[in-house]
């Protein structure tokens, strides 16, 4: 009897242990094409007119030696993007950071546009996991849009937490300046 | 049975949407254009292929206390597949069919044909009754889908057929319509089944 439940047991795990075993390679061979897919996908374009107005897509940067070295000294930070509106002419370039100081429930991850003057263009939340209608408002226009104007050349200390929200507030502002350190660091 | 019989049952004799009506859900849901109906019945036929052609070949090395957690992990694990590669390869189709490709692996038609069909017959057999299936799965589709399409829009794969004067009939691409026009469909189906038996009797 005992034999028999080994044996029921051990057929089970051998055919899910190749499943799993199929899975995760196709996983692995497929997850750099869905990035890319759901990164585009993230491209709406309320995204865009709010972290970079006039643009219609977001272009990897030309120099992929320079991402890499911004990945490997920086763990926050997630990509390095380029601008471009219609007729594909650079507008400024665009950091994708995750905050350096933590929410209320986790890292917040943002987009933070440049100017070519050195100013912020615009920030827009691309994952949060704040509490809904509380945190949450720091993903909104009306928080997210008092950034857009900001000088860049040093980190933001003044800006208006959203009430009741320090800790959102705060994870969202340590993004922001985690990408104006990176900035004026690799991209001036 | 002949390979030609198999494949004919589940494509025409035992449809598995005109005739057996299950796996009604996305079936209802997602038929809202030819494009989502043609996407959905080939992710299907492929899951159910799959999953048929693996579950014949271990019919024998699966104990039969434990095969229906055998067959699940296995259809799961299709479905997993399918999700993956239509996520990287076809994302707009993707998108548009959202949660009901990871459903695929509720879908009644492909435990059904696992227990019923791959666990009793060997591989070439399977094989041909899963793609029978999924070709019946798919052709309802088609039907479906279109007739949606093109009451509700008046486009076929987004081509424009009936002239900009025709007002779209909204409720056909909006749930009501899926059901009314499926029973519809089913009615069709049934009433021609029936006239080619009285003829042959």
């Amino acid at each position: 009897m005992k034999n028999s439940y080994v044996k029921l047991g051990g057929v089970l795990f051998i055919i899910a242990a190749i499943a799993a075993g199929i899975l995760a390679w196709l996983n692995d061979s497929t997850k750099d094409l869905i990035a890319k897919n759901d990164a585009m996908a993230s491209m709406d374009p309320q995204v865009l007119e709010a972290v970079m107005p006039g643009s219609v897509m977001f272009n990897e940067y030309e120099d992929p030696a320079l991402v890499k070295s911004i990945k490997s000294e920086n763990e926050k930070f997630v990509n390095l993007l380029t601008a471009v509106d219609a007729s594909d002419n650079e507008l400024g370039y665009v950091v994708r950071t995750w905050s350096t100081v933590a929410g209320y429930d986790g890292d917040m991850e943002l987009f933070i546009g440049f100017s070519p003057e050195g100013k912020v263009t615009g920030v827009s939340v691309i994952t949060s996991s704040e509490t809904e209608g509380l945190g949450s408002r720091t993903t909104e226009p009306e928080f997210t849009s008092q950034f857009a104007g900001k000088d860049a050349s040093a980190e933001i200390v003044d800006f208006e937490a959203v009430s009741g929200a320090t800790k959102s507030s705060n994870s969202f502002l340590s993004a922001v300046n985690n990408a104006i350190n990176i900035y004026n660091q690799y991209l001036k | 049975m002949n390979k030609l019989d198999i494949f004919k049952n589940g494509f025409i004799n035992e449809n598995p949407i005109l005739v057996q009506q299950v796996g009604m859900c996305a079936t209802l849901a997602i038929t809202t254009s030819l494009v989502n109906g043609i996407g959905m019945g080939v992710a299907v036929t492929a899951v159910l292929t799959g999953s048929n052609i693996v579950i014949s070949a271990l019919r024998k090395f699966i104990p039969d206390e434990v095969r229906i957690p055998a067959f699940v992990i296995i259809i799961a694990a299709f479905t997993t597949i399918i999700d993956l590669v239509m996520h990287a390869y076809t994302f707009e189709l993707y998108q548009a069919l959202g949660v009901f490709i990871p459903l695929i692996v509720v879908n009644c038609i492909i435990l059904a044909r696992a227990e019923a069909f791959a666990s009793k017959n060997g591989v070439l057999d399977s094989t041909i009754d899963g793609l029978g299936m999924g070709a019946g799965y798919l052709l309802a589709m088609i039907l479906l889908s279109s007739i949606r399409e093109i009451l509700g829009n008046g486009t076929i794969l987004g081509f424009r057929i009936l002239p900009e004067a025709y007002e779209p009939m909204m409720m056909s691409v909006q749930p009501p319509g899926a059901f009314i026009l499926l029973g519809l469909l089913i009615g069709l189906v049934n009433c021609l089944s029936k006239k080619k038996k009285a003829k042959k009797a």
